[in-house]
């Protein structure tokens, strides 16, 4: 029966709606023709589809394919939005171009092509008449990235926070460019207020000096207590941003001062244990300023899988049979939606797509050989996982 | 001996002068006009006047009348420049209001009473013929609430060549309010540190420009204040710090910069405070390139001996006014003495009336001050260029 599937797999179909596709901009913010795009394709497989409006012109697109019996149900997650074109393309960076075996556009690997291997298979799938259990939809959400509006508003809806499983057509190919992901860091922005008090700045011992004060928490960073993991090692921290003094020159010893600071989870760190090693570090520090110490979003929960994982199994296995090779796995220092499925919400997940060329920079590409690859490896998850 | 002098003093003119001036403003940068008006008021008087614009539309004004021969030249110093209007005034901080023995109105105070009574004791001496030797001059000066432009233009005029100069700054040398014998310097260190940018997730593939910075605040504690027998030592104060993202972004900010007031005491120069800096940054051992800069305004401190002639004569027509002994001090804030003495070497004596709201709303002077400092600056001019 699968062969039935793989025969309707169309390579040429995946090539021109990857080109479609980085002809439609979706830069984050301006994803609505896409989603109309892809929402139209979904329609014309015969599948369910739903648009769902998370901001307005900013929709997520849903799909669904219902299969014979009850069973698992499957996910395919996509994001629409890319990154802006930046500058230093030696082409439209709007318009596909086809040279030396590369898709050449803005979103050819992340993640245009993955979009549209997966709609290569879905559609092979549902001509086909393939009998599977359960169900296999598809998800395209926006806002990825930026602070995954998107990704937050699917996980809303009880009907895709139950689902048993998701593949994401992020570009980990399993080879040393990027193995599959057996896990994720997760991330927290550490938003940190400091309040002292003002006094002229001739005569420092009034006041209470909250730009030094911050600056001793920024010197004692090295002071957190990172905790190491197995697999991952340790997190990291770094700070992004400190302000703080007169905007109009004034010599007032500054009363306010804030500053940012970033930090890398791993699994075994939680946003809570982030938020207490700071307020430990802090305390320490035996300041006479207050100091409050907030998150800004985004926000992420680390996470790790195991191999075992029916999905995880079904992705191994299936990547040997088209591959030829096993795939590479490491744990990675990285953010996907899956730190929102898989951290926040529990859902396994695999991420599998084509390899990525330049992804976020100028002249971005994608392979030609690495769609067939996997569209196929799509359309046998798909199968093997949900079979009756 | 000073009778013929003292007795053409008339408190009727000074406070007639001052709520004049109170009704022009003259918020720094906008001190032309009042500027325009001292000429001609000196003009009046039969001093020779003069004009001498420091930025275009920013006048100083000199004037000076010369004794009869070859002696000392003093100089009476007075910034024009107010403060600007700050909020909660319950009169018009622009008409001069009197209530009971205090006049209102922004200037009355900082420092357009000490203005007035120099001129009622110009006028004293001009109407007098009072003999004296040397040069009696007057300078209003500009911008001294601000950068102290003015004061720096006149340090290179004639008038930056005088032998001493008083400056009617709202100082009572009274117990607790010592006129200064010196005054700290100040300077503001403008430091940028230089890193290298990486993602934010890889901070070990960049160099962190916001902690190396916070690195050196938190190290500040670090530098070595020189002690002043008189001052003590002086004191720093981080003013500012900004550095990372504008767009939000997850990378290693590659930039950072601070500004840091630092006091100075005498035997503690610019030079001195930027090599102190530099050593401290370098005994860190960071890994950004650190330029360690100065903003303006910069300011020399200085201290002058009691021994100094116009200290000696100002002690002595103090005693002689208000019949008690000046107060002295050492004093930790910025006047144009900075620059006329720190820079100049000018010796400088702070008198006027008495501080009264200076800088906050509903500033005032008390009018019964008037009269006695007129009287100890028209005794201070015939003393020293007796």
């Amino acid at each position: 029966m699968i062969e039935d599937v793989l025969r309707r797999l169309d390579d040429s179909y995946a090539v021109r709606l990857t080109e479609e596709m980085i002809g439609i901009p979706s830069v984050t913010g301006e994803e609505e023709a896409l989603s109309l795009y892809v929402e139209e394709k979904l329609r014309s497989y015969g599948m369910e589809t739903e648009l769902k409006y998370v901001e307005a012109k900013r929709p997520n697109v849903y799909g669904v394919l219902g299969g014979a019996k009850p069973g698992r149900r499957l996910n395919y997650n996509a994001h629409s939005d890319t990154v802006p074109a930046g500058e230093g393309w030696a082409t439209d960076p709007f318009e596909a171009v086809i040279k030396d075996g590369k898709i050449f556009g803005r979103g050819a690997c992340d993640m245009k092509s993955g979009i549209a291997c997966t709609l290569n298979a879905f559609r092979a799938i549902a001509d086909s008449g393939h009998e599977f259990a359960g169900e296999l939809s598809f998800s395209l959400v926006v806002d990825q990235e930026a602070t995954d509006v998107g990704a937050w508003a699917m996980m809303k809806d009880p009907r895709w926070r139950s689902l048993d499983a998701i593949v994401l057509t992020y570009s980990y190919c399993g080879d040393e460019t990027k193995p599959i992901p057996l896990g994720l860091t997760g991330k927290i922005l550490y938003d940190i207020k400091v309040r002292g008090k003002a006094a002229h700045g001739f005569r420092p011992h009034l006041g209470v000096n909250a730009v030094e004060d911050a600056a001793k928490i920024v010197a004692n960073l090295d002071g957190l207590q990172l905790k190491p993991h197995p697999e991952f090692g340790k997190g990291t921290h770094c700070t992004l941003k400190f302000e703080g003094g007169y905007q109009i020159y004034s010599v007032v010893v500054p009363a306010s001062a804030r500053f940012e600071v970033n930090r890398l989870l791993v699994p075994g760190e939680t946003i809570q244990y982030a938020l207490d090693d700071m307020r430990r570090l802090v305390d320490s520090l035996h300041l006479k300023s207050e100091v409050e110490i907030g998150v800004k979003p985004p926000k992420y929960e680390p996470y790790t899988c195991s191999k075992e994982e029916p999905l995880m199994e079904t992705l191994d296995g299936v990547y040997r049979d088209v591959m030829g090779r096993p795939p590479l796995y490491e744990y990675a220092y990285g953010i996907t939606n899956a730190n929102i499925f898989q951290g926040e919400q529990g859902i396994p997940c695999v991420h599998i797509g084509p390899q990525r060329g330049e992804a976020h920079g100028a002249n971005e590409y994608v392979k030609l050989e690495w769609l067939p690859h996997v569209s196929r490896m799509y359309a046998m998850i798909a199968s093997r996982y949900l079979s009756p | 001996m000073y009778e013929d002098l003292l007795k053409k003093l008339e408190d009727r003119y000074a406070v007639k002068r001052l709520e004049e001036m109170i009704a022009i403003p003259s918020v720094v940068k906008e001190e032309k006009e009042l500027a325009h008006y001292l000429k001609a008021e000196l003009d009046k008087l039969g001093y020779k006047t003069e004009l001498h614009e420091v930025e275009p539309g920013r006048p100083n004004v000199y004037a000076k009348l010369k004794g009869k021969g070859k002696g000392k030249r003093l100089n009476f110093c007075g910034h024009m420049d107010t403060v600007p209007v700050v909020v909660g005034w319950e009169t018009d901080p622009f008409k001069p209001v009197k209530k009971g023995n205090r006049l209102h109105g922004l200037g009355s105070n900082d420092m357009k009473g000490g203005i007035a009574c120099t001129l009622n004791m110009l006028r004293a001496f001009a109407e007098s013929g009072h003999p004296f030797g040397g040069e009696l001059s007057f300078a209003g000066v500009i911008d001294e609430e601000a950068y102290g432009e003015g004061a720096k233009a006149m340090l290179k005029t004639e008038y930056g060549k005088v032998d001493a100069v008083v400056l009617g700054e709202p100082t009572t040398a009274e117990q607790g309010h010592g006129t200064p014998l010196g005054i700290t310097g100040k300077v503001l260190y403008d430091i940028y540190v230089n890193g290298k940018a990486a993602h934010g997730f890889d901070p070990g593939a960049g160099i962190n420009a916001v902690e190396e910075a916070g690195i050196i605040l938190a190290n500040l504690p670090g530098l070595e204040f020189k002690k002043n027998p008189n001052f003590g030592q002086g004191n720093y104060s981080t003013l500012k710090i900004e550095g990372g993202y504008t767009v939000y972004s997850v990378v290693v900010p590659a930039t950072c910069r601070i500004e840091v007031n630092r006091l100075l005491v005498p035997g503690e120069t610019a030079e001195y405070a930027v090599k102190d800096m530099e050593r401290l940054i370098k005994g860190l051992e960071l890994k950004s390139a650190v330029e360690v800069k100065t903003k303006p305004p910069l300011y020399a401190s200085y201290e002058m001996k009691r021994s100094e002639p116009i200290v000696k004569v100002f002690d002595e027509a103090y005693r002689e006014a208000f019949g008690v002994a000046p107060e002295y001090g050492y004093h930790k804030s910025i006047t144009d003495a900075n620059t006329i003495t720190g820079e100049g070497g000018v010796p400088c004596i702070h008198l006027g009336p008495k501080p009264g709201g200076t800088h906050q709303k509903n500033e005032y002077v008390e009018l019964d001050w008037l009269p006695r400092v007129s009287r100890a600056y028209a005794l201070i001019a015939a003393k020293f260029l007796s």
